[in-house]
């Protein structure tokens, strides 16, 4: 109780809130980085469901943290990850799952996390440099028509190997990651390709390897829905796909420092299991708290 | 223990990327050395207005880099580089950093300045094969200069590149007067390369575009979202807004698009993001419209009047916010 006042008189600073979410003495206390959103989806890295296509997406907000926490919440569960990392380069997921707890340099040389770069390849490919990355999975930057076979084919080859060669490591189900699929729309790929491409990873990857895969999608308001090359019809289509979808959203009271947003969390299944729950969020430096609608620290 | 730790994390947040929005100078200090891309769009009014108002950003930024001993890079396909270099701001207060529009900078200290510049008429135009389309040119330069200098490697100064008003019809993009033109991803593919070649080198880039002329409603989200950080202006001029009294004193509104967090899961957050400018005499100077919201996760309001009077009418006996 005493501790609890001592902090809460303390000056404010978004990057000391480590200080708000005071963790719980104990051996899990690294692992517990988004307590609430792993109580909220009932799921840990000891426990969690397998075979999920579960959906990211934000509009007037930045989901990228739900991104940093699947890949460290699917490497501490001892699962072999895909990572492609369109967007940011590696040191910048490094840097953050560093303080999220998550060593991702060593899971990369244990052969646990395959990473690929495409963002840093991409200038030598575009412009045709003769040193540059000649392998199929970065067809799509290669005109005429751009095309993401190249990409499953690498996806597929890094996570059908059972175990690897290297018989000592024994990873759990295999995980694939994408950050993120829109920006493909500004690279000239076409939704129907993307389409495509999530159905082949999904038929493999969940249902035939019993794996999960976790794709973030970026929208935005003043794209037509109508359009089909905006990634608001890539949403739409990509939600039916899914089994879990998280939304991240802008208030639409405005800006503020304080509460960063909301997530709505829709779980798609059959008939009960079938549900919707909204609930409210700010980012930390090391983690996200979510708490009900109305009911952040800052407002009460 | 709590106050010493906290004053060293403040120090800690106030070294990151800091925007100077004071009533005093505009600062457009990037301590950020890795490779922040930073893309000023322009709203819907006349041309000439607007552009002269990112054109002036892109000079601070660009003053800002000879001061600081950076090299420079500007590309521009309407005025050439090199004139626009010869018209920078010079500093207005002896440590830099603060510049007057009214005066012109010290030619010594241009020319002491390592500079490269690309101007797309005395440039030779490639076969346009590949998806940047346009652009092709301009990345090349670029990924050369890097290179050239050691900005991937060996050097360790900072590249600030200048791009001035990308995706006008004058860089031989069609994105500003088609609705559905040829070179459709011309501009968000070139800023996906850019941005990649800043991730592996010390430099980082502003880019100006005239988003008023963009026809298709997408491509303004996208460039955004490729950018680490984007910044808005809307200059009142042409539309209703300049009648409402509330603006009276200003020139436009500056809207804080994307703020970035690189390295980071969040970086510090802006009080609030509703921002105006007014052009002075000498300086472009940057307000906050009004306050934030009054939410504050420390401000106790668990706070219980001593004794048993009620909290207003009778004389007060705690010290609570509520007591008046």
């Amino acid at each position: 109780m005493i501790i609890c006042i001592v902090f809460l008189l303390t000056q404010d600073l978004q990057s000391c809130t480590s200080f708000h979410t005071v963790p719980p003495p104990g051996p899990c206390v690294r692992s517990e980085m988004f307590p609430e959103l792993n109580s909220i989806l009932s799921s840990s890295p000891e426990n969690f469901t397998e075979g999920e296509f579960i959906l990211l997406s934000d509009r007037q907000a930045d989901a990228s943290f739900l991104i940093h926490h699947y890949l460290t919440f699917y490497l501490r569960a001892r699962c072999r990850v895909c990572f492609l990392g369109l967007v940011q380069s590696f040191s910048h997921y490094s840097v953050v799952s560093q303080r999220l707890g998550v060593n991702l340099t060593q899971a990369k040389e244990k052969g646990q996390l395959v990473f690929l770069e495409a963002l840093k390849a991409s200038p030598g490919v575009l412009l045709g440099d003769e040193s540059s990355d000649k392998t199929a999975a970065l067809d799509y930057l290669r005109s005429p028509c751009p095309e993401l076979r190249g990409l499953y084919e690498f996806v597929w080859n890094s996570l059908s190997r059972a175990g690897g060669e290297d018989a000592a490591e024994s990873w759990g189900p295999p995980v694939l990651i994408i950050d993120d699929l829109s920006v493909l729309l500004s690279l000239g790929v076409s939704a129907g390709a993307i389409l495509d491409f999530t159905h082949y990873c999904q038929a493999t990857i969940c249902s035939q390897l019993q794996g999960s895969m976790i794709a973030l999608v970026r929208c935005d308001d003043e794209e037509y829905d109508e359009d089909e090359e905006s990634s608001n019809y890539l949403l739409k289509a990509l939600s039916h796909q899914c089994s879990l979808s998280l939304r991240v959203e802008g208030l639409s009271t405005g800006y503020c420092r304080d509460i960063h947003g909301q997530v709505e969390i829709w779980w798609r299944g059959r008939g009960i299991k079938n549900q919707r729950k909204i609930f409210q969020y700010k980012v930390h430096d090391k983690g996200a708290s979510f708490f009900a609608p109305g009911t952040s620290r800052a407002v009460l | 223990i709590n106050t010493k730790l906290t004053r060293h994390v403040r120090d800690k947040v106030v070294e990151k990327f800091k925007a100077g929005t004071t009533h005093n100078c505009v600062c457009v200090r990037v301590c950020v050395c890795v490779c922040v891309c930073v893309c000023v769009c322009v709203s819907p009014a006349e041309e000439d207005q607007n552009d002269s108002y990112s054109r002036l950003l892109l000079q601070y930024f660009l003053a800002e880099g000879v001061v600081s001993g950076h090299q420079l890079y500007l590309a521009s396909a309407r005025d050439d580089p090199d004139d626009m270099i010869q018209t920078e701001l010079a500093s207005s207060s002896r440590f830099g950093h603060c510049y007057d529009l009214s005066k012109r900078m010290d030619t010594q200290m241009l020319q002491a300045v390592q500079r490269h510049t690309f101007y797309p008429p005395q440039e030779k135009t490639d076969e346009q094969t590949s998806s940047l389309g346009p652009y092709a040119g301009l990345l090349k330069s670029i990924q050369t200069v890097i290179h050239r200098e050691g900005f991937d490697g060996s050097v360790r100064n900072v590249l600030r590149l200048g791009l001035h008003s990308l995706g006008s019809a004058l860089w031989g993009d069609d994105v500003c007067f088609s609705e559905s033109p040829a070179s459709g991803h011309a501009l968000t593919t070139f800023l996906y390369a850019l941005r990649a070649l800043l991730r592996s080198s010390l430099s980082v880039a502003m880019v100006t575009v005239p988003a008023h002329l963009i026809q298709v409603s997408a491509v303004l989200g996208r460039v955004v979202k490729l950018s680490d950080a984007a910044v808005a202006l809307e200059s009142f001029s042409s539309s209703e807004r300049q009648t409402n009294p509330l603006y009276s004193d200003y020139h436009g509104l500056l809207h804080i698009r994307q703020v970035p967090h690189l390295n980071c899961l969040m970086c510090e957050a802006p009080d609030n993001k509703d921002l105006a400018f007014k052009l002075r005499r000498k300086q472009f100077s940057i307000e906050k419209l009004h306050l934030p919201p009054d939410l504050s996760e420390t401000v106790s309001r668990v706070s219980k009047a001593k004794g048993e009077s009620p909290a207003c009418g009778s004389a007060p006996t705690g010290h609570t916010p509520l007591d008046f």
